[in-house]
């Protein structure tokens, strides 16, 4: 494992772990509000930038591989970072249109 | 949405948290039943939920594996992009499915996998895959290693025929974005049994694998309406909470015992489910 696969498992792991503790305050902050607190606008509206917080985190995840591997110049995993963040993206287009 | 449901809803997302760590499922194939059957809730906004848990639930596994350094991220990208194309077809498969077509689909997986538990209750890890791929021309560029604390020695692996892997990966992203699963259940043995990667290793890339991709069917399942924000929340956390119970459960309970129990209780889902779904009378 290279010094760059090296900083890419650091960086993948901080990522996700702030991705996920993001998302998850604002999972149960949202459902206190909801729940508890009986303002259901409100909690539906952190609940659901808990789960946006969510699914913004794997194209994070691709972008961040893509710029590692493009610094290291390795063409191939470049490359197959560059696909899963199209495909990432497309499925949101996909999606919505 | 009743304080009393919604923890109805969290207990049973606890409970497919720890019964999917303890198996080695992830909790979307004990989620899907339990809503359908339990609560009532439409298959399509059940397995909507279930995708959206699943990218949370592993992503949360990612972090402990990426910090003990089990996952392949080189190979998780390679295979991450087919996976996702296929998650992505298999979120407009399963919303273009009926109601009926869905549930029995699922029914059908649920008796596919109670199958295979009984058949193989424990899987055994392929041994000594040292560098295996080397000596049969493997891909260097995607080389491996993780130190194992339970064998007290660090392990180096060469994974072979990743391409073949990427046919595999494929048909895990479509079946995973179709009926709101990981995809584990065909990633995790075609790694270890066609890949050559190390059990636990193999395990770690496909948590990987799931991060990055399970997305891509959730979103459509979403933009459809089938994600309910505060279902889909409780479902999150429950599941969570869950999973890290149940891995710890799986290293004290006996785990044959465990397979053949919960073997018995997917079977009988699943005919529940089928029953559901074509209306036939089941006892």
């Amino acid at each position: 494992m290279g010094v760059h696969d090296e900083r890419l498992y650091e960086r993948l792991g901080l990522v996700l772990r702030v991705g996920v503790a993001v998302s998850l305050t604002l999972l149960v902050a949202g459902l206190v509000v909801c729940l508890a607190a009986g303002r259901e606008r409100e909690g539906v509206i952190l609940v659901s930038l808990g789960i946006l917080t969510m699914f913004v985190l794997p194209a994070a995840q691709s972008v961040l591989a893509l710029v590692t591997y493009r610094a290291e110049g390795n063409r191939k995993l470049a490359l197959a970072a560059l696909g899963l963040l199209v495909v990432q993206v497309a499925a949101v287009a996909a999606a919505v249109l | 949405m009743e304080l009393g449901y919604a923890a109805g809803l969290g207990l049973s997302a606890v409970f497919a948290g720890v019964v999917g760590a303890m198996l080695g499922l992830g909790g979307g194939v004990i989620i899907v039943p339990l809503y359908t059957l339990g609560f009532g809730l439409p298959v399509h906004v059940a397995v909507g939920t279930s995708l959206v848990a699943v990218v949370a639930n592993a992503s949360t596994a990612t972090t402990v594996y990426l910090k003990t350094r089990l996952t392949n991220v080189r190979l998780a990208l390679i295979l991450g992009g087919v996976t996702a194309a296929g998650a992505l077809l298999g979120g407009f498969i399963g919303t273009s499915l009926s109601g009926a077509w869905l549930g029995g689909t699922f029914g059908a997986l649920l008796l596919g996998v109670g199958l295979i538990m009984l058949l193989r209750p424990d899987r055994t890890p392929r041994p000594g895959p040292a560098l295996a791929g080397a000596e049969a021309g493997g891909e260097g560029d995607l080389d491996g290693s993780y130190y194992d604390p339970a064998a007290g020695t660090s392990v180096a692996y060469r994974p072979v025929g990743a391409r073949r892997g990427l046919t595999f990966s494929f048909l895990a992203g479509t079946m995973a974005g179709t009926l709101g699963i990981g995809g584990g259940v065909i990633q995790v043995p075609v790694m270890n049994l066609l890949l050559g990667l190390p059990m636990k290793a193999a395990t770690a890339t496909s948590s990987h694998i799931i991060s990055l991709t399970a997305a891509a069917g959730a979103v459509v399942y979403a933009a459809r309406g089938f994600v309910d924000p505060v279902i889909t929340a409780v479902t999150i956390i429950g599941v969570i909470v869950g999973s890290r119970t149940g891995a710890w459960l799986a290293q004290v309970l006996p785990g044959a015992v465990i397979k053949k129990v919960f073997a018995v209780v997917l079977f009988y889902m699943a005919l529940r489910m089928l029953a559901q779904a074509f209306g036939f009378p089941l006892f």
